[in-house]
């Protein structure tokens, strides 16, 4: 354990190997550590102040000795920082980096070509079918319990930053920096936690001034100015969005309309399969704690992540799947879930969600195929003439041998079919007209009875088919 | 009312590459290498792929659709270019044209809403046809009574007319690019498609901030240039 009462250890850069580059960013480089495969080093593009960083690191160290079970959940679900690398010889009160842990390998996804990829939201936040198409992956369909459980063990963590003292927020809980699996049941690992800020109990950020924390577009709080720092009630308006996005499995863009102070009134598409649950009915906790969350009308009225922590609890007890709550307590280092927090009464002014049935039927998603290797324009002798109509149709790509088409098999059945026919009455013919083989013409005369029968029965009940309908009957 | 129906608007890139005889040996294989390149860069990561669509039209004495308008995380490959032939920059703007109108309207027909176009002209050599007739396909291409009408980048080597290029820009300043003298193509042509995947991907996050803007390929002296969306 950490000595609490001074400054966490720092590490000097030359005792680092730092080895592959992973990942590039505005902020700086992110490198995999020669003999410390769960460790990462991430080296900032210019000196960041080192003041913060400790006040982060020495955060969670108190945490641990304070709450051990919401100190948990951060060591399980979050690349913390774990230790300041500074560089001798570099300007006093600054570090050159960080040691942050590395996302356990189950936060990938392999795409169709083998390529391995960190899961973030991305995946989620579109059509499953569409994602299955593009990349060969099977993920949950929308409102699954699967999905659910994501956004739950997300506000279980947020509630451990929320709960602590003094309380932090992430401030840009975007796409890329939620990673998700569902190998082990439901989780998520949040990445750039060293843009945390800690907040005293009235909402003042303890560390702000010396940075500026830009939120990611499209994952931002429309009710931040532009230019001004995310505030702890941002981390409340994203899960609100995230619950939206993933649960969803569709864009949702909000915050435009929210900025032009539109009133928002989503329509959340439900399923068959979860119709029924009442969990998920209309006047359903999780539809007002989601709306509450979305407002931009009085942020400081967002219901903190233990609301929803509770709200997806229910729904998820509704669907059946308690074994989701049980798999996120287990991955986040177990104990016990708090007594659900008194709810805020109402709905805010400005947004309103509610459940309806699931609309239409899903959209087809092919994959595009090239149309074979590159074929050379055919060089013209003469210019083409200047139709308006003509370079749409000169400029249909050449096309290649085609496979023979419906019509052109049943012209071929057909014509095969006709010769047959044909052959086996000249044949009985030719028996008939030959003394000593009249027995088998008369076979044959037979059994070109029974055939002409069955043609014309089928020719009749075919015009009958017809005609029927022309007839009205 | 918002639901999961509505989607972000995309934004459309036609790479529009000259595929004249002029263009054969390093050039063309130079961009069949690469070409691939872009479809992963962009099609591997859901965030780009999906607010862009890509499609590439390819031209000499007639001008082909090589790849239809595409999400690239749905297209499996890239089909190979083949050089022959003149430059017709006629034949090129007049099928632009005609396949933006069309794209246009079947994108809106499965409920997706556009940026306003761009389009990547690349070529290595001056039109072959008559100046009337190229011009006057450009002028329908770029005439602003219709509402379609894409913002052209314009990138030149070899052979090419920097007077010629910026006409295809329209004249717009940091629209028309040329290769520095003796500038070989195998050197040239992979710095602009890989310019051009930096372009797509920050075009892309652009697009999520509400406000898209083309970002052009980095060349010293370029900036952004707002784009709106249609109706």
């Amino acid at each position: 354990m950490r000595a609490l009462d001074s400054a966490p250890a720092a590490v000097s850069r030359p005792e680092l190997r730092a080895g592959e580059m992973l990942a590039e960013g505005g902020e700086g480089r992110v490198y995999e550590l020669a003999g410390r495969p769960g460790t990462l080093y991430k080296a900032y593009r210019r000196p960041a102040p080192l003041a913060p960083l400790d006040a982060l690191i020495a955060w969670e160290a108190r945490l641990a000795e304070a709450q051990p079970e919401l100190a948990a959940r951060v060591r399980a679900a979050t690349a913390w920082p774990q230790a300041v690398v500074t560089q001798p010889g570099g300007a006093a009160g600054t570090a050159a980096g960080l040691l942050l842990p590395r996302a356990p390998r189950r936060f990938a996804v392999r795409h169709r070509d083998g390529t391995s990829r960190l899961a973030n939201l991305s995946y989620l936040t579109a059509d499953p079918g569409q994602r299955a198409a593009a990349y060969g992956l099977a993920l949950p369909a929308p409102v699954s319990a699967e999905r659910i459980g994501i956004v739950y063990a997300l506000a279980r963590v947020l509630e451990a930053f929320q709960r602590a003292a003094p309380p932090v927020g992430h401030g840009d809980l975007s796409t890329r920096n939620i990673l998700w699996s569902l190998e082990r049941g439901p989780e998520v690992f949040l990445l750039d936690c060293d843009s945390c800020e800690r907040y005293s109990p009235d909402g003042e950020a303890l560390d702000a001034g010396h940075r500026r924390r830009a939120m990611t577009p499209n994952w931002d709080d429309p009710a931040i100015p532009a230019g001004a720092n995310p505030t702890l009630a941002s981390d409340r308006y994203s899960l609100g969005l995230i619950f939206l996005r993933v649960v969803g499995a569709a864009h949702f863009p909000l915050q435009r309309r929210q900025r032009d102070r539109e009133l928002l009134s989503i329509d959340f598409g439900i399923p068959p399969a979860a119709r029924r649950t009442r969990s998920l009915l209309d006047g359903a906790a999780v539809w007002s704690v989601c709306a509450r969350s979305l407002s931009t009308a009085d942020p400081a009225r967002r219901p903190p992540a233990a609301e929803w922590v509770s709200a997806l609890e229910e729904a998820l007890d509704g669907l059946g799947a308690m074994s989701a709550v049980r798999a996120v307590w287990a991955a986040q280092g177990g104990g016990t879930p708090a007594p659900s927090p008194t709810r805020s009464a109402g709905q805010p002014a400005d947004v309103t969600v509610r459940p309806v049935a699931m609309s239409g039927a899903a959209r087809r998603w092919e994959r595009v195929r090239p149309p074979g290797p590159g074929v050379p324009a055919t060089p013209l002798s003469i210019r083409p003439a200047p139709s308006p109509a003509a370079p749409s149709r000169a400029a249909a790509p050449a096309p290649l041998p085609a496979p023979p088409g419906i019509v052109e098999l049943a012209r071929t059945g057909l014509r095969r079919g006709g010769e047959l026919w044909l052959g086996a009455h000249q044949a009985t013919l030719a028996s008939l007209s030959r003394a000593g083989r009249r027995r088998r013409g008369a076979r044959q005369v037979l059994g070109c009875a029974v055939l002409d029968f069955a043609l014309l029965a089928v020719i009749f009940y075919m015009f009958a088919m017809v005609a029927s309908v022309l007839l009205g009957i | 009312m918002v639901n999961a129906e509505e989607r972000y608007a995309v934004f459309p890139f036609y790479l529009c590459l000259d595929a004249s005889a002029s263009m054969a040996g390093t050039p063309m294989e130079s961009v069949n290498r690469q070409l691939p390149l872009l479809r992963a860069a962009v099609g591997e990561d859901p965030a780009v792929a999906e607010v862009i669509r890509f499609g590439v039209v390819t031209f000499n004495d007639v001008a082909h659709t090589t790849l239809p308008l595409s999400d690239l995380s749905l297209v499996e490959a890239v089909p190979t270019v083949v050089a022959a032939g003149r430059t017709s920059y006629a034949a090129a703007f007049d099928h632009l044209r005609q396949t933006i109108e069309d794209d246009y309207h079947a994108s809106r027909g499965k409920g997706d809403r556009w940026y306003r176009p761009a389009v990547i002209f690349v070529s290595d050599g001056r039109p072959t046809d008559d100046p009337e007739r190229w011009q006057s396909a450009h002028s329908r291409l770029t005439d602003t009574g219709w509402k379609r009408h894409p913002n052209i980048l314009s990138f030149g080597f070899g052979d090419a007319d920097p007077a010629v290029l910026a006409h295809v820009s329209e004249r717009k300043p940091h629209r028309a690019f040329i290769a520095a003298e003796g500038a070989e193509p195998a050197t040239v042509v992979p710095e602009l498609l890989a310019g051009l995947i930096q372009s797509i991907v920050s075009s892309s996050a652009s697009v999520y901030s509400g406000e898209a803007q083309l970002v052009p390929p980095e060349v010293p002296s370029m900036t952004p240039i707002p784009v709106d969306e249609l109706d």
